[in-house]
């Protein structure tokens, strides 16, 4: 049974140690509600608005400490308050929600919901710093606009937004954000979103360290570099890109400043299917390629770069693009095998501009589409007997082979870097479903490849 | 008291460089709230803002009493300090290092998360934090009440029209 507040931290106080140690169960004591106000806001802080706010029932302790936490978090998904309706567009399978009744029940909407807890909030005279908002189902764009001109404030820090708008409907980032947030640390921007920052001297992000723009649009070819030569402590970009249309890695790559930029994900869905001519077609992979290493040589200075298959696809596309960038600084390498022939020539070249490199992750998404296996065997062989790439003799320690598929090839890969690399410690490879005589198979082989690194560990799956 | 080894073994010349460089001494005496005398290098503690401040005035030159912080906790968190003294730890041990630290009873959190603040140490304090907010996170109100002994004093009026207030939050 739970003392009252009062009397049981008296007998805390008095309790000695021979007591303690005589009773069985420690005295049933309320210590989280002693907890100064701002340090239980601050551990509010790491929950979402829905989760603080349940706090608020607790006792007449917790009855407003929610609205002292300096961040917003709302996700119609979470809030569960979602209206499932015939009208509504037809969701891919993961954004679909589940069917929850109680919107009907109460009449509430999602937008009643922020804009309620947005106005209890009030009485808190410190605007939040960090408002993230996920709304897929209904969002209206006047409320995002509204929420989001109350959020921006002087000291506002950090901004996620992911919204899902029907077509043709778009919402666009008010301007104010990019004139007014000298503060913001990490702005992360996903869905319907289209980005138009404005030429104006005065616009930038002099503080921002992580940028994340997920699917979003650009309103002009060069908004996307342009976004990006005004972040200039930028440490954190994260990128997928809609490969479809005009401007959007950008025909003017103007990203001379990027040199704090230590962490990169790049995903530039490969949408050019819609283009009819074929030799079009060649030529605009081909050139959306070039722009794709042009913005590569932007990234020079990160330690980290996650390539996707589709961004790896388009490297393959200009893999004689005649300026390739060093990455002297790269430790961490994640790359999606994608759908090409020429995906190890781009690795290879990869790995020999990359002389500091660590750790490689080998992700294989896809199994070879051409059946050209025997041309490919001969380029990889050319390109590790003449030329072993710096890091692998003395850099790489971590190897990590995913969706392997035990096929010849791979097999190859795997051996060529076991020769070669000196300081391996660890090389593992995990497979798609293979039957067991197939992993003695596989696992016979990997230990019969010499190592030149004694200290290699091999894992498999 | 913490006899702290790094830096301090002969054979590893870039320490030395390194020591040679400082101008004050690299041991600092903390002492506890139960008057246990704690020294540890000044590059572990000055992790802690409080202290690195009582160093920059020039006010660490005989023992740093710290009134809030008994000795067990003292030790705890001078252990998480050690573990994040810039080194190149990579950061999967790191984490696992501070997944395994924060695994402690309630009353201990409480103590670190008291002290974390009282010392200014923002990662241990957020790390601390995150604990205490994981045992929150969808829960509803009684699971709550009971984990962390919270007694519940509204009347049951009280309570309905609070949970009329926020509806949203409380329905599954």
């Amino acid at each position: 049974m739970a003392k009252s507040k009062s009397t049981s931290k008296r007998r805390n106080k008095k309790l000695t140690l021979k007591l303690k140690v005589k009773r069985k169960k420690p005295i049933a004591v309320d210590r989280i509600s002693d907890l100064p106000d701002f340090l239980l806001s601050h551990i509010l802080s790491f929950l979402t608005t829905k989760d603080a706010v349940v706090t608020s029932i607790l006792s007449s302790r917790w009855k407003t400490l929610w609205t002292l936490v300096p961040n917003l978090d709302f996700d119609d998904y979470e809030v569960g308050f979602l209206r499932i309706s015939s009208s509504l567009p037809s969701y891919p399978t993961w954004r679909r929600p589940s069917p929850l009744p109680l919107l009907e029940r109460y009449r509430f909407t999602f937008a009643h919901i922020v804009s309620r807890v947005w106005s209890l909030r009030n009485a808190n005279p410190n605007p939040p710093k960090k408002f993230r908002l996920r709304w897929q189902n209904n969002c209206d764009p006047i409320h995002v606009d509204t929420w989001l001109r109350t959020a921006i404030t002087r000291g506002f820090e950090a901004l996620d937004l992911d919204i899902y708008l029907p077509l043709p409907d778009r919402f666009i980032l008010p301007f104010t954000l990019f004139n007014h947030c000298k503060t913001l640390a990490v702005l992360k921007l996903a869905g319907s979103i289209v980005l138009d920052p404005p030429s104006s001297s005065a616009m930038g992000f002099p503080s921002l360290k992580v940028l994340h723009l997920h699917l979003v649009e650009y309103a002009n070819p060069d908004s996307f570099s342009r976004l990006l030569s005004c972040c200039p402590v930028l440490q954190d970009l994260s990128v997928q890109i809609l490969g479809n249309e005009d401007g959007n890695i950008g025909k003017y790559v103007l990203l001379d400043n990027l040199s704090n930029l230590v962490e990169a994900v790049l995903e530039t869905s490969d949408s050019y299917v819609s283009v009819s001519c074929l030799t079009e077609l060649f030529d605009g992979f081909q050139e959306y390629g070039k722009r794709v290493w042009a913005f590569l040589r932007a990234l020079y200075n990160v330690k980290s770069l996650h390539l996707d298959a589709s961004t790896t696809e388009c490297l393959c596309n200009a893999i004689d693009f005649d300026d390739p960038p060093m990455f002297h600084k790269l430790a961490y390498l994640n790359f999606e095998y994608g759908h090409h022939c020429l995906m190890e020539n781009v690795l290879l070249l990869l790995l020999h501009q990359a002389p500091k490199l660590a750790v490689l992750i080998f992700d294989k998404k896809w199994s070879k589409c051409c059946g050209d296996e025997e041309k490919d065997c001969f380029s990889l062989e050319k390109m590790f007997c003449e030329d072993i790439p710096e890091c692998l003799s003395s850099h790489l320690r971590t190897f990590h082979f995913q969706g392997f598929h035990r096929i010849k090839d791979e097999l190859e890969l795997i051996r060529r870097i076991l020769k070669c690399a000196g300081v391996l410690k660890t090389m593992s490879v995990s497979s798609y479903p293979l039957t067991s005589a197939g992993k003695v198979y596989v696992l016979n082989e990997l230990l019969k490849f010499p190592r030149l690194s004694s200290t290699c560990r091999i894992a498999f799956n | 008291a913490i006899q702290s080894s790094r830096f301090s073994c002969v054979g590893f010349p870039l320490a030395y460089i390194f020591l040679a460089c400082k101008k004050k001494s690299m041991a600092l005496k903390l002492k506890s709230s139960d008057n246990k005398i704690f020294e540890v290098e000044e590059l572990v503690a000055v992790q802690s803002e409080t202290i690195k401040s009582l160093v920059e005035d020039g006010c660490a030159n005989n023992v740093i009493p710290l009134p809030n912080v008994d000795s067990k906790t003292l030790e705890l968190v001078l252990d998480w300090c050690k573990n994040h003294v810039d080194v190149k730890l990579d950061e999967e041990k790191l984490k696992e290092y501070e997944d395994k630290f924060i695994e402690v009873d309630l009353a201990v959190l409480y103590d670190l998360l008291m002290a974390a603040n009282y010392l200014n140490i923002k990662d241990l304090l957020n790390r601390a934090s995150q604990k205490v907010a994981d045992m929150l996170k969808g829960k509803k109100p009684e699971q709550i009440r009971e984990t962390f002994n919270i007694v519940n004093d509204f009347s049951p009026e009280e309570e309905e029209e609070i949970r009329k207030e926020n509806l949203w939050a409380f329905e599954e």
